[in-house]
């Protein structure tokens, strides 16, 4: 659902309104080819599939999670501070057409899948979104 | 990859174009390997230690000390969370992507099998600690032994 749903607000071209912060992160990101198509493996610890926003428009792909604080930063005092937590953003230019009612989009244990089939590939089966 | 811990999370950055180019897989599956046997030998474990996977998060409140860990990627099945002589272990696998026939573009994202032990700053009661993993945010709540939870003491106003 969460990729039918994001693609087709990338595809009417209309922007999300919601808060960004300035400062967000990006993710390790591992991308696989095969011949068929494109599978992006992307770490958004602490994230739902409610937080994320995936939009592929002309060879752009952007990739996003809202990610909420977990800690009131005002009364946490650290022993221990490695990482901060903020919104997760990242583009992408895919330099091959994408097949883009094909795409989809699984998230699981914090790890966003996107698999994007390559357009040249006839009868290209639709694989649904799974939510965990 | 694993085990430096530093994060590719470089605060502000806009408008970030990556062009998809190869990279060996092999070199990041060698570091890997290299990376295995330095954390095998040479963990510190220092509460306050250089950085290590996975990357925590720490703080304590009147009664309990947490530990907060990103750690994607992985299923409760394939992480161990171990308290025993107020330290605290974090233990576990990240899988390998299935690449199969494909090729690798970019690897950044750590696998393999990583281990981290912190020295608790306060002594904790190793049989009240609960550990929740959430979207891939591992958090561990440790209670403080009764003995270093600090008494308030009432003050009598006359």
């Amino acid at each position: 659902m969460l990729a039918a749903t994001t693609m087709e607000k990338a595809k009417a071209g209309s922007t999300s309104e919601s808060a960004q912060s300035t400062w967000f992160y990006r993710s390790d990101i591992d991308v696989h080819e095969t011949d068929a198509e494109y599978v992006v493996y992307a770490d958004m610890p602490g994230a739902t599939s409610e937080d994320l926003d995936i939009r592929y428009d002309r060879g752009m792909l952007m990739l996003r999670a809202r990610i909420k604080a977990r800690q009131d930063p005002e009364k946490t005092s650290y022993l221990i501070h490695e990482y901060g937590v903020a919104d997760y953003q990242q583009e992408f230019r895919i330099g091959e057409e994408i097949d883009t009612d094909g795409i989809s989009a699984e998230f699981r244990d914090g790890v966003l899948i996107l698999r994007l089939p390559k357009s040249a590939r006839p009868r290209l089966k639709k694989i649904e979104v799974k939510q965990r | 990859m694993i085990g430096d811990g530093v994060r590719q999370r470089g605060g502000y950055q806009k408008e970030v174009h990556i062009m998809l180019t190869p990279t060996n897989a092999l070199t990041g599956l060698r570091r890997e390997v290299d990376r295995l046997f330095e954390d095998y030998f040479g963990d510190g474990g220092s509460f306050l230690s250089a950085r290590r996977y996975p990357p925590v998060n720490a703080w304590e409140d009147d009664e309990h000390l947490y530990v907060e860990a990103e750690i994607p990627g992985i299923a409760m099945k394939d992480l161990e969370v171990y308290v025993r002589d107020n330290q605290l272990t974090i233990k576990g696998t990240r899988p390998e992507g299935e690449i199969g026939e494909g090729v690798c573009y970019r690897q950044e994202r750590p696998t393999g099998d990583f281990s981290r032990t912190l020295d608790l700053p306060v002594e904790v009661d190793a049989s009240n600690v609960d550990a929740k993993l959430e979207h891939g945010v591992l958090t561990v709540t440790m209670a403080k032994s009764r003995n270093a939870v600090a008494k308030r003491i009432p003050i009598r106003s006359e």
